[in-house]
């Protein structure tokens, strides 16, 4: 019987330095190639820009939207989106776009002048309302009150409160210490209830802008309006809204919403931009 | 406007784009009775006004290769007809010539495409051969030419012919040892200030037995401490005929560049070189003539010019009664509005032009006081140069863009500028008169572009932080799961150990439990270094019992052997262990009637004991 060829061992050792490098070029070749579909935001963005200082608002929205429709979102990007909006006499976007930009750090600030000054506008238009102070309050806590924010105070404080508890038992055994501790843990835990709870209750809720110079507020989907009813309540370009989106979603071309001023009816939804 | 003639409709003329504006606003004006008689004149009209567009876009020359020629040479005449478009173009009529003739009819034609300032031009040339006959100061009369149908003219050309080596311009004997052919750098100024343009021509000098037939730059050339600007599209000098040193010589601007020195003190300016390919029409050999030229007389040449050094001072400090705007050259600078009445919300622009000779490139922004109620946008420059002039020169216009953002009439105030006339060497001042510019609101608008302190209508610029995908929300994290379950982890083991802790404290009966092996394993412990045999035994007696009474609850006292281990076989202790510790408590009880234990059995029993306590301990 004939022994089996036995490769020699520095053969052996240089296919597995050749499979070494050859691994690294296989995972680069597996890595995600980028689409060549794919665009430069930053490159388009400066071109919006120019396009706004010529004037051109309508060519400088269409680059800017086509950034936007890429998936890239940015503050100055919304920014600029509603400058161009209140220069085409658009307040409705302008508000929607403010309001988007508003979320973000850089353009915060920025972005609540812009939708104070389209506040003023409003005011001179005569279809401001007033904010009443339960729905503000309302607001606040579904949409301003940044839950992730307020979660993380809770887990601090319920971290902290485990520690002193720990110190109160086991380290320097003293009740005073140990029911401080509880008392921490305790309202840090009842804060991330709290908020969770919230949280889960505002996601029934959306903020949306109407971007039509006027629509009015039905009381049921599809109900046609009197006269009389026309002339009620109507709800104006620029008006962000509070929209129920558990209630919305029974019906597809409708949502229900509530003005700042608590008025409540259905509208189409192609009046609305939700945020 | 018209360049061209018509010889049979004469000269026509035109008011270009504005016409049409003019016509609308008149025609806005009239009565409907007006309008046709009005109407009908304009058809009248309408062809003379026709020719005008067309001749706006025409332009018809002519020129020589040299006016000043001697007699018997040769020289070309040149017809040009440049165009916005193309054309039918005729061949030129040729004009009887005095003193002169022409070598022959058939033009040498060539077409040639441009495009200067983003507007294209085409060019149609028509080359004729002329010999000089005569002496004298003649004219070739206008040369007629059909484009297009219509009939156009060329202006008269004067030439000069002179018998060969009379007056011809006497330049300054520069180089005693001077050769058949070299070039020179020639400069207009040799001691500028620091800024200022210096016109630089590269000039080829031959003597008339050579042709140069072409040539080319051998080496970049690197004017380093100067700006550099190419003027070589400026029209060129065709050869002229000097005299140098009393012998006739050709001379051709080659290069012509704009140097701008952009620091003071000494500058040399590098030599330029190139390689001319030539040719020699005469029988004798000069410095060139090699063995191996044979009997073609057509060689190429490396000429060079020499380096010069230029003392480059420090302009005076500009007045401080104005503006200095970094300009040196001959300028004249003005400033407009776009428009004198805007919309609320509508750009204007402010326009500085600042035109005319100099360093054009190195203006720096005139900056003035706009009132606050406008946004100002990012200013633009616009650098028109003038390609054809032999300098730099040209306009710059700074356009600050303002946004009115309140209505009203405003005034932009009065301004002055100073520019370094460098011909005069010394400051001008231009005082630019105050602005006023009307405000108006749009009574269509919805949004009114109002002023407002707090919120500016500019856009937000420069580079972004881009995101793409969507935020998870906060509980898909591990992170949030993590800070929820280190607590809760935390809260329990420490519960328990605070349980324990409390037992302890508070139940004898489990101290004792919980205490019993720590307290065996120290007896044991002390026991190995005792000497005394019957005192180990003791105390190997004791560990155990106290270990077994401990563990099991019971009187700490007053147990023999048999009732511990009684004890141990109703808490189901395996046999073979009760049998083993009743053994061992029994040796520890009778070892002290024993003569003399050996230490070894001791060592022995210690170990014993320690084992038979461990394996208790798994079993109570």
């Amino acid at each position: 019987m004939r022994d089996r060829p036995q490769l020699p061992l520095h053969h052996l050792n240089l296919l597995s330095i050749s499979g070494y490098l050859l691994l690294p070029v296989l995972l680069i070749a597996a890595l995600p190639v980028p689409s060549t579909a794919d665009i430069q935001p930053q490159t388009l963005f400066n071109r919006g820009n120019y396009l706004m200082e010529e004037q051109n608002y309508p060519e400088a929205l269409e680059i800017f939207r086509e950034i936007e429709s890429h998936g890239y979102r940015s503050g100055p990007l919304f920014y600029n989106m509603g400058i161009s909006y209140v220069y085409l006499d658009s307040l409705g976007k302008a508000a929607y776009y403010f309001c988007k930009s508003a979320q973000y750090r850089e353009t915060g600030s920025l972005a609540d002048a812009g939708l104070d000054y389209i506040e003023e506008q409003k005011r001179n238009l005569g279809t401001f309302i007033p904010y009443l102070s339960w729905y503000a309050f309302i607001d606040w806590f579904l949409f301003d009150m940044n839950h992730v924010k307020w979660i993380w105070s809770g887990i601090i404080l319920l971290n902290i409160g485990i520690l002193v508890l720990i110190a109160g038992w086991l380290i320097r055994p003293n009740r005073r210490i140990a029911g401080s501790g509880i008392t921490l843990a305790v309202t840090g835990l009842l804060l991330i209830i709290l908020t969770l709870s919230i949280y889960i209750r505002a996601g029934n809720y959306n903020r949306a802008v109407i971007v039509e110079p006027r629509v009015y507020l039905h009381p049921e989907p599809g109900y046609t309006l009197s006269d009389e009813e026309m002339n009620a309540d109507p709800a104006y370009e620029a008006y962000i809204v509070t929209m129920d989106i558990k209630k919305s979603d029974n019906f597809s071309e409708w949502a229900y919403i509530r003005l700042r001023n608590g008025v409540k009816g259905w509208v189409p939804e192609s009046a609305l931009r939700v945020l | 406007m018209m360049l061209g003639y018509n010889r049979k409709k004469g000269y026509s003329f035109s008011a270009g784009t504005e016409r049409n504006g003019l016509l609308y606003r008149f025609f806005q004006t009239l009565r409907p009775g007006q309008l046709f008689t009005t109407l009908l004149f304009f058809l009248i009209l309408q062809p003379f006004l026709f020719a005008t567009t067309l001749a706006v876009d025409l332009q018809v020359s002519a020129s020589v290769s040299s006016n000043n020629v001697v007699i018997g040479e040769r020289f070309t005449l040149d017809v040009h007809i440049q165009s916005r478009e193309p054309r039918n173009t005729g061949r030129p009529e040729l004009p009887e010539l005095d003193g002169m003739r022409y070598l022959t009819t058939v033009p040498r034609t060539s077409t040639s495409y441009s495009l200067v300032n983003g507007i294209a031009q085409m060019t149609y040339r028509y080359s004729y051969s002329v010999e000089a006959v005569d002496t004298g100061a003649y004219q070739i009369p206008p040369v007629y030419i059909d484009i297009d149908g219509r009939e156009y003219r060329t202006q008269p050309v004067t030439v000069t012919i002179r018998e060969a080596d009379s007056d011809l311009p006497q330049l300054p004997a520069a180089q005693p040892d001077r050769q058949a052919i070299y070039i020179e750098l020639e400069l207009n100024e040799e001691r500028p200030v620091r800024g200022q343009q210096i016109i630089a021509e590269i000039v080829l000098y031959f003597r008339n037995t050579i042709d140069v037939n072409s040539f080319h730059v051998t080496r970049s050339w690197q004017t380093e401490g100067f700006w550099r600007e190419d003027l070589n599209e400026s029209q060129t000098r065709r050869p002229e005929s000097v005299i140098l040193d009393g012998l006739e010589y050709r001379r051709a601007v080659l290069a012509r560049y704009a140097l701008f020195p952009t620091r003071s003190g000494e500058l040399t300016i590098p030599s330029f070189s190139i390689q001319a390919a030539v040719r020699q029409s005469g029988r004798f050999r000069d410095q060139y003539s090699t063995f191996f030229d044979g009997f073609s007389r057509q060689r190429d040449v490396n000429l060079e010019t020499s380096p010069r050094t230029l003392q480059v001072s420090v302009p005076p400090p500009p007045p401080s009664d104005g503006q200095y705007i970094s300009a040196l050259g001959q300028f004249t600078v003005d400033r407009t509005l776009s428009q004198e009445r805007v919309k609320l919300g509508e750009a204007v622009d402010v326009i500085t032009e600042i035109k005319g000779s100099g360093n054009l490139g190195l203006i720096s922004r005139p900056s003035f006081e706009y009132p606050g109620s406008f946004d100002t946008h990012r200013p633009r420059e616009i650098i028109e140069r003038d390609q054809t002039a032999p300098r730099m020169s040209g306009s710059k216009q700074f356009r600050d863009v303002l946004i009115a953002r309140s209505a009203g009439t405003f005034t932009i105030p009065e301004s002055t500028i100073i520019v370094y006339n460098d011909a005069l060497r010394r400051y001008e001042r231009t005082v630019l008169p105050e602005l006023t510019l009307e405000v108006v609101r749009d009574p269509n608008a919805r949004i009114t572009l109002a002023h407002s302190d707090h919120f500016r209508l500019t856009p937000v610029r420069g580079s972004v932080t881009w995101r793409r995908d969507a935020q998870p929300p906060f509980y898909h994290m591990w992170w949030f799961w993590l800070a929820l379950a280190v607590p809760l982890f935390l809260y329990i083991m420490s519960y328990r150990a605070y349980r324990y802790r409390n037992k302890l404290t508070g139940d004898h009966n489990f101290y004792r439990y919980e205490q019993a092996w720590h307290n065996a394993s120290r007896r044991l412990d002390e026991l190995t270094s005792l000497r005394n045999i019957k005192e180990v035994y003791s105390g190997i007696y004791k560990s155990v019992s106290n270990f077994i009474t401990d563990r099991m609850n019971l009187p700490a006292a007053g147990h023999t052997e048999e009732q511990l281990v009684e004890a141990l076989q109703q808490r189901n202790v395996e046999a073979p262990l009760a049998n083993r510790t009743l053994q061992l408590l029994k040796k520890c009880a009778t070892i002290r009637y024993a003569p003399d234990p050996s230490t070894e059995d001791a060592t022995r029993d210690i170990a014993e004991a320690r084992k038979i306590i461990s394996e208790l301990k798994m079993q109570l």
